[in-house]
Formats: structure tokens, sequence, C-alpha cells
């Protein structure tokens, strides 16, 4: 009696209760069919990764359960597995668990991967046949039941079934696939039924009948009863594990859907956020990529960042790390923003804040990227500005090496076309003077007798003439060849007075029509190498009498200013043009004034007097007024070891202007 | 062939042989080389004959209208015109005017250049000693 009020008091309590599990059965049913008839696709989507993903966690959790108690049954006798179990709460999963000794290895053994497919699929459709799945699954039962308080419940039998079912569930149908029973109206219950049988295909077989009360076992835990039918009695326990777990599953199910959805829109932002920092860095890669330009490189990949970050101002500065020059900035930067260094992968920015990365080429700081955002940015965001400012890092060094290598190319064709210009001159001014003597010779020769004695002598002097500025050509022609081999200077004592006033005589024919003065008037000492005086000298000489008209004066002055030896040269001719006096001493430079065009040189002259002055350690300084002259000073060391301020340079001097160029 | 050169003949002097005496514009800037021109030119007298020197394109042009020589020996490179741009200049007007071009400096350019022009001899200033040869051959009926 007593033992069938508690047995009927427990049933009333367990159909109660399995109530609560069958109505919210149905109603996560209507839910999921609303649902799936409104916005099926992405809902169904979402659903299925949401529940797969609680339901991976909860499983493997049991799974680690079912192993302690694996190790727990293994180590106890029955007795003592059976005082366990009396002993233990029933609502205790454990308790439960420990059983049946044959029950936890039989779950350990499920293989998860088989389970999940199963599930996603199941969850997708409804809750409860996921539930009735994972059953099936973890312990293999014949049938599950899941069923309530109000009489309505619901089974799921799998082919495999061929019990009977008891004879006192009211209503029941076997057929041979296996059956449903279900105290839902069949209305209500039929149409997901039916899916759950789509679902599974030849699997499962699944029909709704109209139910009754049974004796179904009833386990309670947090208020759902699970009931379990046609399970051949030996193995009951390991079924009644079943239900229990798939009863954790469902409540885990419907307990964590909110905070599943949760974190499921938490995984779509960050996935969003990572989609843009994909799609930022291979279209910042791609404007990179495409061009070396950084006019047009940088203000594309500063947009595509600001526009993907949202950042409210942005630029790049080029230069050391404390100092650069903004190089580009795009949006209006705020008047005062709290500094971060982003350094640590997990540091996140906060809105109007300024962000600050250094662009790293190697162990070269080339300058940084900041930024100030317009929303706050997490640590995905900002690694995706790292990202930006790598790629720019790599972008400028790249320009970089791309613009001097723009530049040299740009130096190498102008030297490429002066030297086509070089070669056609010099071989015109070789020309000239060679043709000039080779006729006076051919003349002198054949025609000696027919030529007037006067007419001879004219004929030789200006083949001393010519000689002498082939001599000169071909010098400054070996001085230039192997200006780079130039061997060491050989210096020496040097009486600068008198070896420039035998330089001047020597040199005397190239005047011609010009007064040639020399003003040497005391001895002047200079420590230097002889061939530099003449050389150097030689040159400026040459230049004057070119350069200035028949009837003017060129005047030679040697003088000791200091601690220097000085020599000077001064023309009346036209004067150097503001404009080429940056070039004259460059080689091949020529000019392209109507002076430079009416006469011959080969443009290697001062670019060799420089060299040798450079060698020597001597400086220059010119002068020169447009139209009335030019005067080239040259400074000498006197002593050995004396360092001459600016050796090697030119130094212009001039009534309004002072300008010093590094003769190259 | 023959009509042009009577027609040269005609406006100068004729060698005591009746041969025409060729005449001969020098056009250089360098006056060294005008010189030995002139005296390379002198000296080989037979029918040779210098009358007159230019400096520059524009007096090379000015001597040319002056004097209409049979030989013009022309320098190519000079400050202002060129040898080229006075030659086109003068065989525009006289498309039969003998024109040697003395250069110092020729290349496959400056002979297609010439050719373009119409001057039909070159000499490398170099070669000058067989200038009298080239002025002789000019004078020559094809």
């Amino acid at each position: 009696m007593g033992d069938g009020r508690t047995g009927l008091t427990r049933t009333g309590a367990g159909l109660a209760l399995a109530g609560v599990v069958a109505v919210l059965g149905v109603a996560t049913t209507v839910a999921v069919q609303r649902r799936l008839d409104n916005d099926h696709k992405h809902a169904v989507d979402r659903a299925r990764a949401a529940v797969a993903a609680t339901l991976t966690t909860r499983i493997d959790r049991l799974d680690q359960r079912v192993d302690q108690y694996a190790q727990v049954i293994r180590s106890s006798t029955p007795r003592q597995q059976q005082l366990r179990l009396a002993a233990a709460p029933r609502t205790d999963f454990t308790a439960v668990a420990a059983a049946g000794p044959a029950l936890p290895l039989r779950l350990a053994t499920a293989g998860a991967t088989r389970e999940l497919d199963a599930l996603r699929t199941a969850a997708a459709t409804e809750d409860v046949r996921a539930a009735a799945v994972i059953a099936r699954d973890l312990a293999e039962p014949a049938a599950v039941i899941v069923g309530s308080a109000n009489g309505r419940w619901l089974v799921v039998a799998w082919p495999s079934f061929s019990g009977t079912v008891p004879p006192d569930t009211a209503s029941r149908r076997a057929t041979s696939t296996g059956w449903v029973l279900a105290g839902t109206p069949i209305e209500t219950i039929a149409s997901p039924v039916t899916e759950a049988a789509g679902v599974f295909g030849d699997r499962v077989s699944a029909t709704a009948v109209p139910a009754g009360p049974g004796p179904l076992d009833t386990v309670l835990n947090d208020g759902v009863a699970l009931h379990v039918a046609g399970v051949p009695t030996e193995s009951s326990e390991p079924v009644v594990l079943t239900a229990v777990l798939t009863a954790i599953a469902c409540l885990a199910l419907l307990a964590l859907s909110a905070l599943d959805r949760r974190r499921q829109q938490r995984t779509l932002r960050k996935q969003e956020a990572l989609n843009r920092q994909v799609r930022l860095a291979s279209q910042i890669g791609l404007t990179v990529q495409e061009s070396l330009d950084m006019g047009v490189m940088l203000p594309s990949v500063l947009a595509q960042a600001a526009d993907a970050l949202r950042l409210s101002w942005v630029r790049v500065v080029s230069g050391p790390t404390g100092r650069g020059v903004e190089v580009l900035a795009l949006g209006r930067r705020p008047a005062l923003a709290p500094v971060q260094h982003a350094s640590s992968d997990d540091a996140t920015a906060a809105a109007g804040q300024l962000v600050e990365f250094p662009l790293r080429r190697g162990a070269r700081t080339l300058g940084r990227l900041e930024a100030v955002p317009s929303v706050g940015l997490d640590p995905d965001e900002l690694a995706g500005l790292r990202q930006t400012a790598d790629l720019l890092a790599g972008a400028l060094y790249n320009a970089d090496l791309y613009e001097r290598e723009q530049e040299s190319v740009r130096r190498l064709r102008e030297i490429d076309e002066l030297k086509d210009d070089f070669l056609a001159t010099v071989s015109h001014e070789l020309r000239t003077p060679l043709s000039v003597l080779v006729g006076s010779v051919s003349l002198l020769v054949h025609q000696w007798d027919r030529i007037p004695e006067a007419m001879r002598r004219e004929t030789i002097v200006t083949m001393q003439r010519h000689t002498m500025s082939l001599t000169g050509l071909v010098n400054d022609l070996l001085d230039f060849i192997s200006d780079r081999r130039m061997t060491a200077p050989t210096l020496e004592q040097v009486a600068l007075d008198r070896s420039v006033g035998e330089l001047v005589e020597t040199l005397r024919p190239l005047a011609k029509d010009r007064e040639l003065h020399v003003v040497a008037d005391q001895p002047v000492q200079a420590w230097t190498d002889p061939r530099a005086v003449e050389r150097i000298i030689g040159n400026f000489l040459a230049n004057a009498a070119k350069y200035s008209a028949a009837g003017t004066t060129v005047t030679v002055t040697v003088a000791a200013a200091g601690d220097d030896a000085l020599v000077s040269v001064s023309d009346e001719g036209p004067g150097i043009r503001p404009e080429d006096r940056m070039h004259i001493f460059d080689r091949f430079y020529r000019g392209d004034s109507d002076v430079a065009r009416s006469t011959r040189g080969s443009g290697i002259g001062l670019a060799v007097a420089i060299e040798w002055m450079r060698a020597v350690g001597a400086r220059l300084e010119a002068r020169s007024t447009v139209g009335s002259g030019t005067t080239l000073t040259v400074h000498f060391p006197t002593v050995p070891d004396q360092q001459l301020e600016g050796a090697g340079t030119v130094v212009w001097l001039d009534a309004d202007r002072r300008q010093e160029e590094l003769a190259r | 062939v023959l009509l042009p050169l009577v027609a040269n003949a005609s406006q100068s002097d004729v060698m005591p042989d009746g041969s025409a005496v060729i005449t001969t514009l020098i056009v250089d800037d360098e006056r060294d080389v005008r010189t030995l021109v002139r005296l390379v030119v002198e000296a080989a007298d037979n029918g040779l004959q210098v009358v007159g020197e230019a400096a520059d394109g524009t007096e090379a042009l000015d001597r040319w209208h002056e004097h209409r020589p049979t030989v013009v020996v022309l320098d190519n490179r000079m400050p202002g015109l060129t040898g080229l741009q006075v030659a086109e200049r003068i065989l525009a007007e006289s498309a039969e005017q003998q024109i040697i071009l003395f250069s110092a400096y020729i290349d496959d350019e400056i002979i297609g250049e010439a050719r373009r022009v119409g001057i039909r001899r070159v000499l490398d200033k170099t070669q000058i000693d067989r200038l009298p040869q080239e002025l002789w051959a000019m004078a020559e009926p094809a």
C-alpha cells in the first residue's frame, strides 16, 4: 500500500515535473517552428552553431565525469556501489552514474565527433529531439521517452528496438522500425516528429500516438523528468543515466541559450572585426604593392585605414623618433589627446586617444604612424592598425629605395647624355688642332718653296699654338680618365712665382691677341705638387684666353696672403652667369650661353682642376661679374700638413651674395 | 650638266689654257683653319682661287651672295648657324652650288644629313691636303 502510494506519489510528481519539460519542449518546438518559418536560414545556422558549441562543452564535461566514475566504480565492490547509490539523492547525477558498473565504460567509448553531427542536426530541429539523439548515441538505448507530468510525453525509438512496450503503457503502437508515444495532442507533435523522422532518415522512424499514463521510471533532476521505456531490465541503469545526461544537456541548452546568444554575438563581432582587418590588410597590401610612389600610395592607405578602423585623425611622420617631418595627415587632429604607445598585444585604445606605432624596418626606425580613433579600438582592431604601420614601414622603405634608384638612374642618364656630347666635342676638339697640324705639315713639306718666308713662319707658330692646346686637351683627358686612379700627389716646396711665370710664358701663344700680364713681385713659396700648379693654372689661363675677346687683358697674379700662397687669373671676358656657377666645375658642363656655344672646349678642364685642388688641399675663390670679367683665385698651402679651410671647394664671392658649393 | 659650269665660268676668270678658274669661299670659325685652307689652296695654285673667307654662317651667306664661288668649303660646327644649315639655305637658292662639307667631326648622321640637304662632298679636316684634288674634281663635268 505504502509502496503503491509512494510509487503513485512519485509517479505523480514525476509526471508533474515531466510536464514542465514537455511544455518547454513544445514551447521550444513552436518557437523554433516560427523562427524557421520567419527567418529560417540565418536563424538555423546561428542556432546550430550556438547549440553545437554548448553541447560540445557539456559533453566534454560529462565525459570527464564519466571517466571519474569509471575509476570509482572499478575500485568499488558491488555492495559499495549499491550503498553509494542508495545514499545518494536521486537528483544527484553522480550517484546515478555510479549505479551501473558497466555504464561509464560504455559512455566513455562514445565518439564525440559522431555525436556532434547528429547533435547539430537535432539541435536545429528541436531541442527535445536533440536530447533523444544524445541519449541514443551516448548509451545506445532502444528508445527514449521524454515525458511530462500532465500525461504528455514523447517516445523516440530506434529500429533496433524489438522489446515489448510495457502493457500498462496505455497508448502505444509498435512498428517494425520504431515507435513513438506521445501525450501531446497529435496535431501539435506530429509535425516535429515527422520532421525528426525526415532528419534521421532510415535510422529513425517516428510516429505520434495518443498517450496514456504508465509506470515509467522517473528520475528527478532539477524539476525535469525523463522517462525511458523499452529497455531490457539488466541495462536499465545505463538508459537511466543516458536520460539524465540528456536532461542535463537539455537544461544546459535552455539555461545557456541566453549566454550563448551573447557569446555568439561576441564571436560574430570578433569575426567581423577580423574580416575587416583582413580586408584592410589586403587592400593596403595591394595598394602598397601597386604603387612605389608615396605620393599616390600614402593617401590611399591612410584613407583605407581611417575608414576601416573609424579613425578621426591619422598621420604618418617620417624621420627618427621624437622628431621627423609630417608626410601626410588625414582628418582633424584633436586639440589634446592622451598618448598611448600601443605595444602589448592585448592593449586597447579609447575613443579620442592618440595611438602611436613606430614604422620600423629591421633595426631602422623610419618614422611613426599616429592615429586617433573615433570609437574605442579593441585589441584586434589595434592589431589591424599595427599591421598597417608594418605595411607602411615596408612601403616607406621601398619607396625610399625606389626614389634613390630613380635619382641615380636620372643622374646616370644625364651623365650618359653628357658623355655622348662629350665624345662628339672631344672628337671635334682633338681633330681641329690635329687637322691644322696635319695640313700645316703637309703644306710645309710639299710646298715649302712656293710659300713666302713670312707665311712659313706664321704657319709654324700656328702649329705651336695648336700643339699646346692639343697637349692641354690630352692632359685633361688623361687626368679625367684616370681621375679615380689619380696617383697621390707628390708634394714639395714650389717657388710659385717662378713656376707660374714659366708656365705663363709657355702658354703665351694661347693668349694670341690678348694682353697677358704676370704680376709676381715677390718670391712666393707653396707646399704642393708642381703638376697641380700646371694643370690648375693652365686650365684657368686657357679658359680666360678662350672666353675673352681679342684686345682685352688677362692678368695672372702670384702673392702670399697670410699662411696661404695664392695665384689668381683675371680676365675681362663675359663673366659667368649665376645659373652656370653651380655647374661649371661639373664634368662635361659647358653651359648653353651664346659664349659657350661660340667657343670650344671639352667641358672637363675645370673638373680636372678641381680634382687637382682637392688632391693638393688647395681651395678656390671665384668672383665674376657678368659683362666685365672673372677672377679665379687658388689658395695653396705653404707648409707640409697645412689644412686649408674648405680645401677642394669653390667659394663664390659676390657683391650681393655669397654662395658655397662643395665641388663634386 | 655642262650648263651651270659654263654659267659659272662666264662670271669667273679664265685660265690661259682656256679652263675655268675655280673660285672658293672658305667658311670656318677658326681663323687658323681658314688661314691654312687658304695657304693649301693657293699653294696648289693650278686654277684654284680663294675669293673670300667667313667666320660664321651669316657672314658665309653674305660672302656667298657677293662672290658666287664655284665651291664653298664649309665647316659644320660653328657658333650660330651650322654648316648644314648654311648649306640648306644656299642650295635652296641655287641647287647647283658645289659645296664641300669640311668638318673635324664626321659620323653617319652628319653624312646622312649632308646628303639630305644636297651636299655632294664631305671631307674630314685631317685630310686637308686632299682639298685641292677635291676642288678640281668638283669643277669637272660629271
